[in-house]
């Protein structure tokens, strides 16, 4: 029971990490790939790690893996605004329509 | 003794309690470490202290497991949001730039808001100025001031500031 439902999670991770590599070729321009990389990737690592959790033997394995998950939302979302801020720098210019 | 140098005591102590149990959670609580874990975690406080941080201005641990589950919600949506914008095949996006004029002043407070931006539907924090930030958007129609504003006051209030009601006028 707990290995499908953690299975269930993990397959559910699928779509998100796909919509973020989508928007990556899809999207205009730097800032709006960021959204698409930062946004969709955290919460598809994010049902990763929930449907191992759910599969974890102890629960120090379960901490570990919320550690890694906020660890790398933290680093996601530092580096994330270091770019759009070093290209805000460059004065790369925000794609609009028209 | 005086009361600075119990603070700083207490600091130090909160810090290697933090790094301590960090190192139990990577090691499986495997004791056996210790040689290669006392160090470790005698030089990551020393450089947690050097980075300086958030001091004088204590986070409200209750407030924020309070605020966590709408954190992790809203992180949800916007994964959903930059999904349905991404599939659908007239890409519908408006982006543009907004700048917000901080009323936030303490810097831990205000980095954990330009985090909190880029989880939040449709926006991403882009540069983190003294007074300002700037902010781009996917959909330059989203309330995004209000939104903001909305979130200012939540981290105001984990981190225990009192911040101004009004907006102040800002010309970029």
């Amino acid at each position: 029971m707990r290995e499908l439902l953690g299975a269930f999670f993990i397959i559910l991770a699928i779509p998100f990490f796909l919509s973020g590599t989508i928007g990556l070729l899809r999207l205009p321009d730097i800032y709006t790939r960021l959204h698409a990389l930062t946004k969709a990737d955290n919460v598809g690592l994010g049902f990763i790690v929930f449907g191992l959790a759910i599969q974890a033997t102890s629960w120090l394995e379960v901490v570990k893996l919320f550690l890694i998950w906020f660890l790398v939302l933290m680093a996601s979302a530092t580096s994330c605004h270091l770019i759009a801020d070093a290209a805000l720098r460059r004065n790369i210019k925000p794609w609009t329509k028209e | 003794m005086s009361a600075t140098t119990s603070c700083k005591l207490s600091l130090i102590f909160r810090r290697l309690v933090f790094f301590c149990s960090i190192w139990l959670v990577l090691s499986k609580a495997d004791l056996s470490s210790w040689p290669f874990a006392l160090p470790t975690v005698l030089i990551s406080t020393w450089i947690s202290l050097c980075l300086g941080g958030p001091e004088g201005h204590l986070l409200k641990p209750v407030v924020l497991l309070r605020y966590l589950p709408l954190f992790v919600l809203q992180s949800i949506a916007s994964a959903f949001d930059v999904m349905v914008r991404v599939l659908n095949p007239s890409l519908p996006i408006h982006p543009g730039l907004v700048h917000y004029p901080l009323s936030l002043t303490h810097d831990g407070a205000k980095v954990l808001l330009a985090n909190c931006i880029t989880m939040l539907p449709g926006t991403i924090s882009a540069q983190l100025n003294d007074d300002h930030l700037i902010v781009h958007t996917l959909d330059t129609s989203l309330p995004v001031h209000a939104i903001i504003n909305r979130l200012e006051r939540k981290i105001a209030n984990i981190f225990r500031l009192e911040i101004t009601s009004g907006q102040k006028e800002f010309q970029p």
